[in-house]
């Protein structure tokens, strides 16, 4: 064995190493530290065009383009599970246009929920990224003071982008009366549909798909797909368990306005209109609620659904039937997006609240440098289709082409290299409508989408959001208690009966019910002061 | 005896030889630990500062943090995991490399022995990730190789990611799996290294085969098996991620077999986002493992003062 002095001395070598290397790098760290240090003034007191004291080109609201070389952007996109290959290719043709109009270059990023959340936390550069409800969780992250307030600055200096959405929207746009970021002008309201598979329900099995169905009356088309699988139809080959699912399974908890996702709590629709329609309920206490997952727990057991479906992270893109959030039209985009051709009808929706206008959102980094210049590029995004084109399909004439209708046909090219979520990317109406074989397309079906609105379900509590740090803990414990049970009740595994008393207990214990209280306490505020 | 004072050829060139290690030490571990203060701060980085300046500005909690580790209902749930198979992985982990290298040594084929150290090592080298689709293969509820097996068998299928009752096996059974190949390697190179001429004297006084493992082999095993000993119990408090969450794919039903300290902090840093509850969790985690490394260390030394580790 070693002597022990030998070691104590070898150590004592190591630790005066250690202190100097740590001094030198100390030392180097104050220095870098100090030319970045700023008074500690908030952003938006900051008079706008800071970053250029050169005069140039005014524009509304004191706004300046930037002279020189071009200002460099990076904008954080939800990964739609596959980076664009093309990417290079189509910012080079963006770029083109951007620098034209405000000098200035973007680079996209492509980020998973978890990665975003860690690099905006962690302090990495970004100017602008994609948040909504179930991504990058915009009303904690906004409270949080990552995001730039752009409240006044949307109206002095990009009063066009202001312009193309109506006051509800930026109402609900809002955390504690303030906008921190810019909704996508898309479907505001939710709406859920199946998808079904036309090839086999309707030419193969004479079945109708009607235009809105209710939840339950999915089970005669799962029954009916089962029995074709069984006795042999080459249609339904891959239909051995027609509703394919992963461990998300099937959302049926969109008939809440859910103000805080991780416990389930939350407005149910139903109790809009009614002397209830403020008070914060439980989905796991719901009636209708279990009662859905009792229908889909008899799913399974009966066969419609993939044994392995709460293990498993992707599944193939067919699936006799589907679910989707979607919108009128949506049976195009997912036609062309699985390869077979779907139809689609309303289970749920439409429905009004926070929630369902935050669905996509794009906002500014707090920290950014050029908080005006990325909001004005933002303005661009909403309001030039040209541009607008390109960053959801790519280069025409490579990646997609227009047709004699003026809508969009991708190309295989396309398709295969260049795919982004189309939803998130700003104004999802302005860009071209795509169209899918096999589908008839209505190139203004976003009229009809916009005009369908006007008997939506709209809750009392638009613009309110729940400020979680009272609770954090709480809701923190909580989550795990979810992630246990969720993918087992989603796809029907588990009964309900049995779980979710078992569930209710844990979650009580965790601290569900002072999330509840919390939340109501916020909820009452916001009314008192509304 | 006094040591000498001057630094020899000798000592330069070990010197040389441990800076990389040395080095690496220093950037990975020493350094970093002064963000040990994220655990008792609120941590958010702040407009157009570093790091290190948003860490210090950022407002302090106490012990805040720490709080949402004992919150869940769960909390003795994953400590009994954490600690339950840590300890059955100390055991096994020295009993059955041990006994492999052992019989590896007495195995007359060099070729064979070689192939066999060769076949054990390999699995060192695999993700868990790897190795969770490996095991998906043969556990799938419809298409695994076992339930297969069963169903042309006639036999009932087996749920295998919703029934807690397999999994305390299946982890114990894939960690060893996994590490005994490196346990043995040591070993086998302890082993190499006691003096022949020990065996010798024992052949002449009769000793049998098992006689000469028992009184020669593992008495000069022994300090090894303390060092590793004493360095596992170190990680008591600490679990390979990967195994407790990728081996049972995050499978909600059998979680309370499955889920550790580790995969707890991981859940929440990933769906709450705050540093500051896993740094205090990593906090707790070395304090621990710290008094018990000390305390087995002390232990050991009380017995035998010449195996301890310092």
């Amino acid at each position: 064995m070693f002597k022990k002095e030998t070691i104590l001395k070898g150590m004592s070598i190591m630790l005066i190493l250690m202190l100097f290397v740590s001094l030198a790098l100390a030392g180097c760290a104050k220095d870098s530290d100090a030319g970045k240090d700023t008074p500690a003034e908030e952003p938006q007191t900051e008079t706008p065009a800071e970053d250029d004291e050169e005069p140039a080109e005014e524009e509304e609201g004191g706004f300046v383009k930037p002279e020189g070389d071009p200002v460099q952007l990076i904008w954080l996109m939800g990964d739609p599970g596959q980076v664009p290959a093309d990417q290079a290719m189509v910012e080079e043709k963006l770029d083109e246009i951007s620098v034209e109009a405000l000098n200035v270059k973007v680079t996209t990023l492509y980020v998973n929920n978890d990665t975003v959340q860690l690099k905006i936390s962690s302090g990495e550069p970004w100017d602008m990224t994609f948040t909504c409800e179930w991504f990058n969780n915009y009303g904690d992250q906004a409270r949080k003071g990552y995001f730039a307030d752009i409240t006044e600055k949307l109206q002095t200096i990009t009063p066009d982008l202001y312009a193309t959405m109506n006051e509800t929207v930026w109402e609900g746009a809002k955390v504690d009366g303030r906008i921190y970021a810019i909704p996508v002008k898309k479907d505001y309201a939710t709406e859920l549909f199946f998808r079904l598979d036309k090839a086999l329900f309707v030419d193969e099995l004479g079945m109708e798909v009607p235009e809105n169905m209710d939840f339950f009356d999915i089970e005669e088309y799962l029954k009916a797909a089962k029995e074709a699988y069984e006795s042999g139809n080459p249609a339904a080959a891959d239909a051995e368990y027609p509703w394919m699912m992963t461990k998300g399974g099937v959302g049926m908890d969109r008939i809440f306005d859910m103000l805080n996702n991780p416990t389930g709590l939350g407005i149910p629709y139903s109790k809009v209109g009614t002397p209830d329609e403020n008070k914060v309920a439980w989905k796991y206490e719901d009636e209708d609620y279990l009662e859905r997952l009792r229908a889909v727990h008899r799913w399974f057991k009966a066969g419609y659904i993939n044994p392995d479906a709460a293990v498993l992270d992707e599944v193939g893109p067919y699936s006799a039937v589907k679910y989707g959030q979607g919108f009128y039209g949506a049976d195009a985009i997912w036609t062309a997006a699985d390869g077979y051709v779907q139809l689609i009808s309303r289970f749920d929706g439409p429905y009004l609240s926070t929630q369902t206008i935050r669905g996509a959102m794009n906002a500014i980094n707090a920290n950014s440098e050029h908080i005006d210049l990325a909001l004005k590029y933002q303005e661009l995004v909403n309001t030039n289709q040209e541009y607008r084109d390109i960053l959801r399909y790519g280069i025409e004439g490579v990646h997609f082409n227009y047709n004699d209708q003026g809508l969009v046909e991708r190309t295989k090219e396309g398709v295969q290299r260049y795919s982004p979520w189309p939803f998130s990317q700003g104004s999802y109406s302005l860009s071209s409508v795509e169209a899918a074989e096999g589908v008839d397309v209505d190139p203004n079906m976003w009229q009809v989408i916009f005009d369908g609105y006007k008997d939506a379900v709209a809750t009392q509590l638009i613009g309110f959001s729940f400020d979680i740090t009272p609770v954090e803990t709480q809701v923190a414990a909580c989550q795990t208690i979810v992630d246990k049970y969720n993918p087992r009740l989603n796809t029907g595994t588990a009964d309900p009966d049995v779980e979710v008393p078992k569930l209710i207990a844990e979650m009580e214990a965790a601290g569900v019910r002072e999330v509840q209280e919390e939340i109501q306490r916020q909820v009452d505020e916001f009314l008192a002061n509304k | 005896m006094k040591s000498k004072s001057r630094f020899t050829r000798n000592d330069a060139e070990l010197l040389l030889i441990s800076l990389p290690t040395v080095i690496w030490y220093v950037l990975f571990t020493y350094l970093p630990m002064f963000g040990i203060i994220i655990a008792f701060k609120n941590f958010r980085p702040l407009p157009k500062a570093s790091f290190i300046t948003s860490l210090i500005k950022s407002d302090w909690v106490g012990i805040q943090n720490f709080k949402f580790l004992f919150a869940t209902p769960d909390a003795w749930i994953m400590m009994r995991n954490t600690l339950g198979y840590n300890a059955v992985f100390i055991v096994l982990g020295i009993v059955v490399p041990v006994t492999l290298a052992i019989m590896i040594s007495q195995l007359y084929s060099q070729k064979l022995a070689k192939t066999c150290q060769t076949a054990m090592f390999l699995p060192h080298f695999l993700s868990w990730v790897v190795v969770s689709y490996f095991l998906f293969a043969f556990l799938s509820t419809d298409k695994g190789l076992i339930n297969k097996t069963l169903e042309s068998m006639g036999r009932d299928l087996i749920t295998w990611y919703a029934d807690p009752k397999y999994w305390p096996y299946i982890l114990v059974l894939l960690n060893m799996w996994k590490s005994v190949g490196y346990g043995m390697v040591v070993y086998l190179a302890g082993i190499s290294g006691i003096d022949q001429s020990l065996y010798e004297a024992a052949i002449i006084d009769g000793a049998t085969k098992l006689q000469q493992v028992k009184h020669v082999t593992l008495p000069m095993l022994k300090p090894i098996m303390i060092i590793m000993f004493i360095l596992s119990v170190g990680r008591i408090f600490s679990t390979d991620f990967g195994l407790f969450y990728n081996i049972p794919r995050n499978s909600g039903a059998i979680i309370d077999v499955t889920q550790t300290i580790d995969v707890y902090v991981y859940k929440a840093l990933m769906s709450m986002n705050n540093i500051g509850f896993s740094s205090s969790a990593a906090f707790l985690q070395s304090i621990f493992g710290f008094i018990t490394i000390t305390t087995a260390n002390l232990i050991v030394r009380k017995i035998d003062p010449e195996s301890s580790l310092f």
